[in-house]
């Protein structure tokens, strides 16, 4: 016993060393067919074994194939979400607070109504968000962040930039996305 | 910064976390085959279904295991069976292990000239029979890798298949090892058994290559221990090609053991017949020392047959 152990032992510490033993079994099964010394068939999975090979490696039916059809396995409809669905509630997140215009969440694009301050009826601004990548990546939210000034009955653009802004809420929507990724592992 | 870093570090795992992915495999034969014995004609037939299910988890084990609804094919008595699963086996990128019934030592490796599987059901014994009883029942086998060298290494812990870990009546165990050596391939193998304390020990060697078109084999078996009709030695050489599609093969083993002898020549025919199908004819005879022959078995036996891959 104490024997055998020790053996089982060796054979996992040298088990640890190995990184091409599925191509050596390709090569014994390519040898050996049915009757590789490493493949320790039952006498059940050997008969099937040996009938496919006298067969040339053919099969009457292809029952995995059937089996699947019967289960309904090959009746499963493939979703590729195209926004990643951190990202999406994240942005939701930054834009909880304001009055949302459009929230498509197939297209992912988030934008809010106009925002104003309440000290300054002239001047009022709004986000668009938009959610490029089904994975979680750093590039996939863009941010804008967009301002006007009535001018009389018209509003019209402030003309300002504001990238400092729109990186703060690029970055905002990244920290939440990357915190909720990390709750769901 | 340190947001953007915190993120980057967030991704990976959030990228490469995998679910775990589930298969079913469904595979089977069926046979039937005429088999004549010195007169006496037995019909033998039977077959099964074997379901495979496998699963991988997020570190990329696979697990597998199969049960099967059989009925014997290879002996005249119907012996039918539903089993479930009695191994399962878990799959490293390195290799396997196999935890569970249905283990077998890595016996038998030097007899590569012994090729019938249904001749034989209606043959004599030979009197001296080199090599072990003991090669299956409840175990664990490691199979592995080192450079190009396959290693297999097996416990079986109860032969009788009652899950006895540490007390059982039975046991067996061994190893065997395969490399590439010049054209062919060199199998050392070596498997004991211990039967109510009978003990007995194999070394079984074989080099299969190609030659002539065809598939060269030779192997030795030597047995030592308490039994005094299996110690001894065996030599087998096997030879097999194909003819127009149809496979062919002779083997020839000749046993030696308690100053006894007994030889064994076996010439095998199969043949595809497309869409899984294939008839098939062996021929076997033993000589030498053996038992006599009975209005139901004898010395040389035909069969012929066919078997359907599924």
């Amino acid at each position: 016993m104490l024997k055998t152990f020790s053996l089982l032992l060796a054979f996992i510490f040298i088990y640890s060393c190995s990184n091409n033993h599925e191509s050596n079994m390709a090569k014994l099964d390519k040898t050996f067919g049915c009757k590789d010394p490493h493949k320790n068939l039952s006498k059940r999975k050997m008969r099937d074994c040996l009938a496919k090979q006298r067969a040339g490696g053919e099969s009457l039916f292809d029952l995995t194939d059937d089996f699947n059809k019967l289960i309904g396995q090959d009746s499963t409809v493939i979703y590729q979400n195209s926004v990643n669905p951190y990202l999406w509630n994240a942005g939701l997140e930054v834009t909880k607070t304001y009055p949302l215009k459009i929230a498509d969440n197939q297209g992912g694009f988030i934008e809010t109504e106009w925002i104003r301050e309440t000290n300054n009826e002239n001047h009022r601004c709004l986000i668009k968000i938009q959610i490029t990548s089904p994975e979680l990546i750093t590039t996939g939210v863009k941010s804008n962040f967009l301002c006007e000034v009535k001018q009389g009955n018209e509003w019209l653009s402030d003309g300002k930039e504001y990238a400092q802004e729109e990186k703060q809420i690029t970055l905002k929507i990244l920290d939440i996305a990357g915190n909720l990724a990390k709750t769901s592992l | 910064m340190k947001k953007i870093k915190y993120l980057l570090s967030a991704i990976p795992a959030a990228l490469f976390a995998t679910s775990a992915q589930a298969d079913i495999s469904v595979s089977g034969s069926a046979n039937a085959a005429y088999t004549d014995a010195g007169g006496n004609a037995s019909a033998t037939y039977g077959g099964g279904v074997s379901f495979s299910m496998s699963t991988t988890t997020d570190a990329g084990v696979t697990i597998t295991g199969s049960s099967a609804i059989s009925n014997d094919s290879d002996s005249v008595g119907s012996s039918s069976g539903a089993t479930g699963i009695t191994a399962l086996t878990f799959g490293f990128s390195g290799g396997s292990i196999t935890i569970g019934g249905d283990v077998g030592t890595p016996d038998g490796v030097g007899k590569v000239g012994e090729l019938v599987g249904y001749a034989d059901d209606n043959q004599v014994a030979k009197t001296p029979v080199v090599g072990l009883t003991e090669d299956e029942g409840d175990g664990i086998s490691l199979s592995t890798s080192i450079g190009d060298m396959s290693l297999t290494a097996v416990y079986v812990y109860d032969g009788l298949g009652g899950g006895n870990v540490d007390g059982a009546a039975n046991t067996a165990g061994g190893a065997s090892l395969s490399m590439a050596i010049g054209a062919g391939t060199l199998t050392l193998a070596t498997a004991d058994e211990d039967v109510s304390g009978t003990n007995n020990t194999e070394f079984g060697a074989s080099y299969v290559m190609d030659a002539g078109g065809g598939t060269l084999s030779l192997g030795f078996t030597g047995t030592d221990g308490d039994t005094a009709a299996k110690e001894g030695e065996a030599v087998s050489a096997a030879y097999s090609t194909t003819l127009g599609g149809a496979t062919v093969a002779i083997g020839y083993t000749g046993h030696d053991a308690n100053n006894k002898t007994a030889n064994q020549t076996d010439v095998t025919f199969s043949s595809p017949l497309g869409g899984g199908a294939s008839i098939f004819a062996e021929y076997t005879n033993v000589s030498g020392d053996i038992a006599a022959s009975t209005s139901t078995k004898d010395s040389t036996v035909i069969a012929l047959g066919t078997s359907v891959s599924f």
